[in-house]
């Protein structure tokens, strides 16, 4: 999606807005500013560009959701600030500009989004922000323009088709389905009032047996359901390649002693798909979809040695759901097509040496045997 | 009859009170200047020079 220009991102053209509640009060209410002023300079002075950065704006209207989203992952961007805690060295946990809560707020957490990121601009991020809308307050906002450009390298790239040798997920092939049919606001955009560790964490993250009653285990035409349960993740069987990140390599200018820019080194992305042993104590299963998160063990390294003295304790090779779902996949064809295909797993081999500790809880040491069956779904 | 006058009452006051309401929404609308600035692309155009840009954010590779 092409940027808009910078005097487009700040047009209100939208005559619902101008007479809507959310304008009631002026445009200083909420931005601050000289609203007497005529001079620009002037206009601007202390103006706040995004007002739901202090959500208590929002707050005043919208108590119970602003409360709530307080909590969420879009908010705290806690899914990425967590395992960078836990990889990170003690001693450089601070606030300052070159220990991890500086580096966190000027790199990770320029991804967060806010109310506004999606009820009223275009993300900040790719898109570079603008109004979705002319300034008017959107319900549900389209999708293609918020959820799409944050999300697209992975899960939105996957669900509809775009990256080469995997389909559209049968989800919006076959049913048009979009984000918000599994991603409900109520359960997980919003918030749950609970502060989360990442996407995982949420009890009330979307599963498929909310509609896919049938393959409970015990309630079962399928064979193969019957067979692995809950042994193996939906996705092991019913997703397809993915994309994964290589690297990610935090990177900033400084000028006269004062960091003037931070910004991203990072390798191109690679497909894969590999299966790996289940490493999350909050999941039933043996076997999980695993892909390459974007770090790496000097992910910080510009910043200084050692900031991530724990970096083995957390895998690189992460849990995954791949928003490319197919009822038939390649490794689902036959019992064969999975068992004794060593390619589909996470080996030793497919890990970057520096990386092997950190992984050693995923990787899958023996193969799981062929079947010599050649049974397979139709 | 009375009915009637009552539905007619109701409904002119329901007027009066939109009325006033949109006015008083278009008052707030100019009551300060950035208005006039942010409803006119015109004019956000010829000031596009001197807008203020976000802080640089530089990356390389592929996001």
């Amino acid at each position: 999606m092409a940027p808009l220009e910078p005097f487009e991102r700040v047009y209100v053209s939208s005559k619902e807005f101008l007479n809507s509640t959310h304008n009631a009060q002026g445009c200083t209410f909420c931005h601050n500013g000289d609203g007497k002023a005529t001079d620009m300079k002037k206009a601007h002075e202390g103006i706040i560009r995004s007002p739901d950065e202090k959500p208590d704006v929002c707050a005043q209207c919208h108590a119970d959701i602003v409360n709530r989203f307080k909590t969420s992952l879009h908010m705290t961007a806690s899914g990425m600030k967590q395992p960078l805690k836990e990889r990170w060295n003690p001693d450089k946990t601070g606030d300052g500009p070159k220990e991890l809560g500086g580096i966190f707020k000027g790199h990770c957490y320029s991804c967060h989004a806010s109310c506004g990121d999606c009820h009223v601009n275009r993300p900040k991020g790719p898109a570079k922000g603008g109004l979705l809308a002319g300034h008017t307050f959107l319900k549900t906002p389209p999708e293609d323009m918020t959820c799409g450009i944050c999300h697209s390298a992975r899960a939105g790239d996957e669900f509809y088709g775009q990256n080469p040798g995997a389909p559209a997920d049968t989800h919006v092939r076959l049913s048009g389905m979009v984000c918000l049919d599994c991603h409900k606001r109520e359960n997980a955009l919003h918030g749950t009032g609970t502060p989360l560790r990442d996407r995982y964490d949420n009890p009330l993250l979307p599963d498929c047996k909310e509609c896919h009653k049938d393959v409970l285990q015990g309630n079962t035409t399928v064979e193969q359901h019957a067979i692995h349960g809950d042994r193996l993740q939906c996705n092991v069987c019913h997703s397809v390649i993915a994309k994964n990140c290589k690297n990610c390599h935090l990177e900033y200018k400084e000028e006269d002693g004062k960091i003037t820019a931070r910004f991203y080194k990072i390798d191109h992305s690679f497909m894969a798909f590999k299966i790996g042993r289940n490493y999350r104590n909050d999941r039933p299963y043996e076997y999980v979809v695993v892909r390459h998160a974007p770090t790496t063990p000097d992910l910080a390294s510009a910043y200084g040695p050692n900031m991530m003295t724990g970096f083995n304790t957390v895998p690189t090779w992460k849990y995954a759901a791949p928003h490319n779902v197919q009822r038939l996949t390649p490794q689902n064809r036959s019992c064969d097509s999975c068992h004794g295909n060593a390619a589909l797993f996470l080996r030793k081999e497919d890990i970057v040496p520096n990386e092997l500790k950190a992984n050693s809880r995923v990787i899958v040491e023996k193969i799981p045997q062929k079947t010599g069956r050649e049974a397979g779904r139709k | 009859m009375k009915r009637r006058n009552c539905c007619r009452l109701n409904l002119v006051t329901a007027a009066v009170l939109l009325f006033l309401s949109s006015l008083l929404c278009l008052q707030q609308a100019k009551a300060d200047s950035c208005a006039d600035c942010h409803t006119n692309l015109e004019k956000l155009k010829s000031l596009a020079p001197a807008l203020p840009e976000p802080p640089k954010k530089l990356s390389e590779g592929e996001g």
